[in-house]
């Protein structure tokens, strides 16, 4: 067999064996006992301030920086043409690997672990920022862009509408593989960013319009280091507790609150959409004895793909509603939707872990494709770094790893979600009594979706493509 | 948190040398007599259990012709009626292993799974 054939395989399917009871259940038992330890270590009285120590490790060159634009801009200009004039099938060009696998998976982790990389590296970001300047040089007085205020109300709303249309192509659309398509949308979507930064300005459209700036940028709250820039040219890496950027203790706005629950409900839909609970809901909606139609499938992941949002907010509101009630006697009592916007993003670790949990070994293992085919972006048989014959090593992570790695990684998102919530409560309300009681229902919201997360690893994957045939 | 965070790696990396345990030398067979009709195995024969280190036989018939690929060990297996055919191997990769029915010229990828393999380590 053909080493490309060979890789075809290992993209798209995935090899995870479902978690065993004993470790399910061991892993929920833990969880719910952890959360009492966190209980008793973390509310104390002293733990009331949010500021945390930060080790600076490195200082980046603007020149660095240019080069690391550059080389990302040059990344994102072979994949261009890799989709327009490549070979079509996915699995001989490099664009769909690279997307969905190293760039959608794998960066999300790199930002998760060594901060907001995505602002350094975003090649709509550079590409404008040296159309700025090249504007500047040509034209010194004029001001670039049409300086347009966005209107105040409109928050993140755009990148929230954009993410769901995202998450819709990636989880939904069967035409997401076709590297000409990735290339196209890649098109369309720089139009629109670019349309929106020259209207609104560069930052303001980053912050409220650009998707991956706002997920990026709050995955690498998550990060045990940061990134900081000043002035868009300096840059700083240094070394802060894990997840320090959730502890601010300012509410975020609305429309931030509500595309952190678009987030943690597509990354639960996504996995929940792989078991045998949902194949056997779709054949409900299929005629007996046949297989399930591709527009039942689509149909039913389009409504739950907009459902679980909109039941993961009610569910979060109620949660809210009674943690207002509950502290309801303190001397600075918050309302539900206050408590919303300070808590939803404590729930992040808890999304991020199971997504580690779920896609990891498929990292490690679909990820080689990208070996070979950096070798030969386009498909045209080209061998540019005599990588173009790598056979995927499917054996190098293992069930064993899989589960453990699961296990471990979605208890200690949970006890870091229940920490960071729990330092939160104490710099909101002013009295310990009712920083306590106010993390009941929360730590109730976290135990049951961490327990959620475990069941769906504990389930056989059933890909689309692969469903029973009653 | 710093305690917490301790413990709990130290908890992992026990289980995780507990569990490593030592080499099997014996090594037991396993054969499944599998007859598809209309690209499909018997209800009870969609998931195959077997453990990590045995010797598995795939024992095919089939009322028409067809390649049989088991995916994760890359193997094609070509069965026709009157003629059955054996995917034989030894069960070295652990995990959840589709075997696909891939028809000739079709679309490759979108082929169902006809049965699952599933190999749990020992």
């Amino acid at each position: 067999m053909l080493p490309a054939e060979a890789a075809a395989h290992a993209f798209g399917t995935r090899y995870d064996l479902p978690l065993p009871l004993p470790l399910w259940l061991a892993a929920a038992g833990l969880t719910v006992a952890l959360s009492f330890v966190v209980v008793a270590l973390a509310l104390r009285r002293g733990a009331r301030s949010t500021s945390y120590p930060r080790l600076p490790l490195l200082r980046l060159h603007p020149l660095a920086l240019e080069a690391l634009r550059a080389g990302s801009a040059c990344v994102f200009f072979i994949l261009i043409a890799a989709g327009l004039f490549g070979n079509q099938d996915p699995y001989r060009n490099l664009v769909p690997a690279f997307v969905w696998i190293m760039w959608w998976i794998g960066f999300s982790y790199l930002c998760s672990a060594a901060g907001d990389l995505w602002g350094l590296l975003n090649p709509w970001k550079a590409l404008y920022i040296w159309a700025e300047a090249i504007a500047a040089r040509i034209r010194p007085a004029a001001p670039f862009g049409l300086q347009r205020d966005l209107p105040a109300g409109v928050g993140v709303w755009p990148a929230t509408a954009l993410l769901l249309a995202f998450g819709w192509i990636e989880i939904v659309w069967q035409g997401n593989t076709v590297p000409a398509h990735i290339a196209r949308l890649a098109l369309g979507y720089s139009l629109l960013t670019w349309a929106g930064m020259f209207t609104f300005g560069r930052e303001a459209w980053l912050r409220s319009g650009e998707i991956f700036a706002v997920y990026f940028g709050l995955l690498a709250r998550l990060a045990p280091s940061e990134i900081r820039m000043r002035n868009g040219a300096v840059c700083e890496w240094s070394l802060r507790p894990p997840a320090a950027g959730l502890l601010d203790p300012r509410p975020v706005s609305n429309s931030v609150a509500f595309f952190v629950i678009v987030m943690l409900a597509t990354v639960t839909f996504d996995g929940a959409r792989e078991t045998p609970l949902w194949a056997s809901l779709l054949a409900r909606g299929s005629p007996p004895g046949q297989p399930i139609a591709d527009s039942v499938w689509s149909a039913f992941a389009t409504a739950g793909l907009l459902l679980s949002p909109s039941v993961l907010a009610v569910i979060i509101l109620g949660v809210s509603a009674l943690m207002a009630w509950l502290t309801r006697g303190d001397a600075r009592p918050a309302s539900a939707g206050e408590i919303v916007r300070i808590f939803v993003p404590t729930l992040l670790p808890i999304a991020f872990a199971y997504h580690v949990a779920h896609y990891l070994s498929y990292l490690l293992v679909a990820g080689q494709v990208v070996i070979p085919l950096a070798s030969d972006p386009f498909g045209r048989g080209w061998n540019l770094f005599g990588t173009a014959h790598y056979r995927i090593a499917v054996d190098i992570v293992g069930a064993r790893f899989a589960w453990y790695t699961s296990v471990v990684v979605i208890v200690l998102g949970h006890v870091l979600a229940m920490y960071v919530a729990h330092r939160l409560a104490l710099a909101r309300f002013s009295e310990l009594r009712t920083a306590r009681r106010s993390q009941v229902p929360l730590a109730a919201l976290m135990v049951v979706y961490t327990i959620v997360s475990l069941w769906i690893l504990a389930q056989p994957i059933v890909e689309m493509g692969s469903g029973p045939i009653r | 948190m710093l305690r917490i965070v301790a413990v709990i790696s130290l908890g992992a990396c026990l289980a995780l040398t507990v569990m490593a345990g030592d080499e099997n030398p014996r090594t037991v067979r396993r054969a499944f007599e599998l007859r598809i009709a209309q690209h499909r195995v018997p209800q009870a024969q969609r998931v195959l259990r077997v453990t990590e280190g045995e010797r598995v036989e795939l024992r095919w018939s089939a009322d028409e012709p067809l390649v049989l690929h088991l995916h994760g060990y890359d193997i094609e297996t070509r069965v026709e009626p009157g003629k059955p055919a054996v995917t034989a191997f030894a069960a070295r990769l652990t995990g959840r292993f589709p075997v696909a029915i891939h028809t000739e010229g079709g679309a490759k990828h979108h082929d169902r799974a006809l049965l699952h393999v599933e190999i749990h380590p020992r």
